[in-house]
């Protein structure tokens, strides 16, 4: 109970009220511009959270997260072009209420739905994250490399199409984080001489290239412009009897989408997916689906913003992310020193009160920022891609130099770029390589893990193809 | 492994668990392969 007072007289300080402020703010501004994730922006903040306080920059880049997955649905109701991959589902019947004259309607149910899940899942990731960091307080070396395992072999074959591929990048990943001086015996590997690689690949030049430079070559290949110019947009939130109708829609999605979130690797989009044809399923009245039919907006939105704060429970429980953007996150616990896992709630108690009050009221602002945000920033989100690629490409290479200011990390992160847009490409998508990479810092905490994971990346190393170059 | 111990396997039930899930999750997809053709193949007998 202190610690959560303690939380509270943290979360009211002005540096961290701006922070959540902030941050919802850039986060709904990445999320409604096609071409830039909120993965990206949690990315590319990262760096800049190095000199702030770790309850102010994960409340930063928390904020970022939440609103990010909502506004995706902005483009998709407005233009039909999703600003995120979670809004795909909402394009479906939100662009068609548009395109009724309702554009106003939609967005209100899109930002009270996205609200509502979003606390429903925070508050499962209350209930449930502490719950099971203390059955994982008695976990030793051989089940955290059972989790290890598990979390690989679940990301490798329910998160991806191709199952196969997705194994050789985790195993790829793997080889990553063999990488520099071997603890155990001293000897530098696949160093190649270079003193910049003797402590090993930095994690936050590899996130910036697959998350970032990787998406960004990608949607230059694309057209994003948006020609549709609409004036000030009003949103209207749903009124008591539609609020009341949304219930089962909504309570369906949120659980749903925490149940799918809090599973290693599948995410906010598939659990958008997933809500929106249950929700089909369930209704009385399935042809007015893709009708511009107010529930095939509530389940998809409700959904994914449950999923969001669902993917943080094995984060922070475990040491495990859930979904892309708590994978890079986990570069950020590594950035400021902290070990996310089941001590983090015994040992820093007060930065996970202030994290689960973060995520609550990140979620709770959605509601009042976003209409706010909707009438003033509705056309800005039509930069077009030739201004706003160089920009991500400029705040990259300052990110990746400022962490060490070091030049390597900054050919790393280029080299894992074009590495990230051809496994995107051609062969698999990228996470299970981050994901693999990731689980290093962890695995450093056990030395029974450690060095069964180390036998099985530098076995793997020799058997497994050489990546694309 | 010390002395009189079965390796973790053995000694720890939930690395066990974990283990079997992880093997069993590779089979998820032939799973729901065989769910979906098994649906189709309802739907088209009209079963």
């Amino acid at each position: 109970m202190d610690s959560f007072i303690t939380a509270l007289l943290h979360i009211t300080q002005p540096a961290n009220l701006i922070a959540v402020l902030g941050g919802t703010l850039l986060g709904m501004l990445s999320g409604a511009t096609p071409g830039v994730s909120g993965t990206m922006m949690v990315v590319l903040l990262i760096p800049l959270t190095y000199t702030l306080e770790p309850d102010t920059a994960f409340l930063l880049l928390i904020s970022v997260y939440c609103s990010a997955v909502f506004s995706g649905s902005i483009s998709a109701i407005l233009f039909r072009t999703p600003g995120a991959p979670e809004a795909v589902a909402t394009t479906l019947d939100g662009y068609e209420m548009t395109k009724q004259g309702k554009p106003h309607e939609a967005l209100g149910i899109s930002v009270y739905s996205s609200a509502v899940g979003g606390l429903l899942g925070g508050a499962a990731l209350i209930l449930v994250a502490p719950q099971l960091a203390k059955i994982a307080l008695a976990f030793g070396p051989p089940e955290y490399f059972a989790m290890a395992i598990m979390g690989l072999s679940v990301v490798t074959t329910l998160g991806a199409k191709n199952m196969v591929k997705a194994l050789l990048v985790a195993l790829f990943g793997l080889f990553l984080a063999t990488v520099g001086i071997d603890p155990m015996a001293g000897i530098p590997r696949f160093t190649f001489g270079l003193p910049s690689l003797m402590s090993g690949i930095d994690f936050i030049p590899v996130l910036i290239g697959l998350f970032a430079i990787s998406e960004m070559l990608r949607q230059v290949m694309q057209d994003h412009t948006v020609t549709i110019k609409l004036g000030k947009i009003k949103t209207t939130l749903p009124n008591f009897l539609m609020q009341k109708r949304l219930v089962p829609t909504i309570f369906g999605g949120s659980v749903l989408g925490t149940i799918i979130g809090i599973l290693p690797g599948i995410g906010a989009t598939t659990a958008a997916m997933v809500s929106y044809s249950e929700a089909v399923r369930w209704s009385k009245t399935p042809e007015k689906f893709g009708t511009g039919h107010p529930e095939g907006i509530a389940a998809p939105e409700s959904s994914n913003n449950a999923a969001a704060n669902g993917a943080m429970v094995p984060l922070l429980a475990l040491g495990i992310p859930g979904s892309a953007t708590t994978a890079v996150m986990l570069g950020a616990f590594v950035l400021h020193g902290l070990k996310p896992g089941p001590l983090l709630f015994t040992e820093q108690a007060e930065f996970i009160n202030t994290i689960f009050l973060g995520t609550m009221i990140a979620n709770a602002l959605i509601l009042i920022v976003a209409p706010f945000f909707i009438r003033g920033f509705a056309n800005i989100i039509r930069i077009p891609y030739p201004v706003l690629g160089p920009v991500i490409l400029i705040l990259c290479i300052i990110g990746s130099y400022a962490i060490r200011n070091n030049m390597t990390d900054v050919w790393l992160t280029l080299g894992f770029g074009v590495l990230g847009y051809i496994l995107e490409k051609y062969a698999s998508p990228s996470r299970p390589s981050s994901s693999a990479s990731s689980s290093e810092p962890w695995r450093n905490r056990n030395s029974g893990a450690r060095s069964s994971c180390r036998k099985a990346a530098t076995a793997s190393s020799s058997t497994a193809p050489s990546p694309p170059s | 492994m010390s002395e009189g111990s079965y390796g973790i396997f053995f000694d720890s039930p939930i690395a066990a668990i974990l283990i079997v899930v992880s093997i069993l999750s590779f089979f998820a997809p032939l799973v729901v392969n065989l769910y979906k053709k098994m649906k189709t193949g309802a739907a088209a007998t009209g079963k």
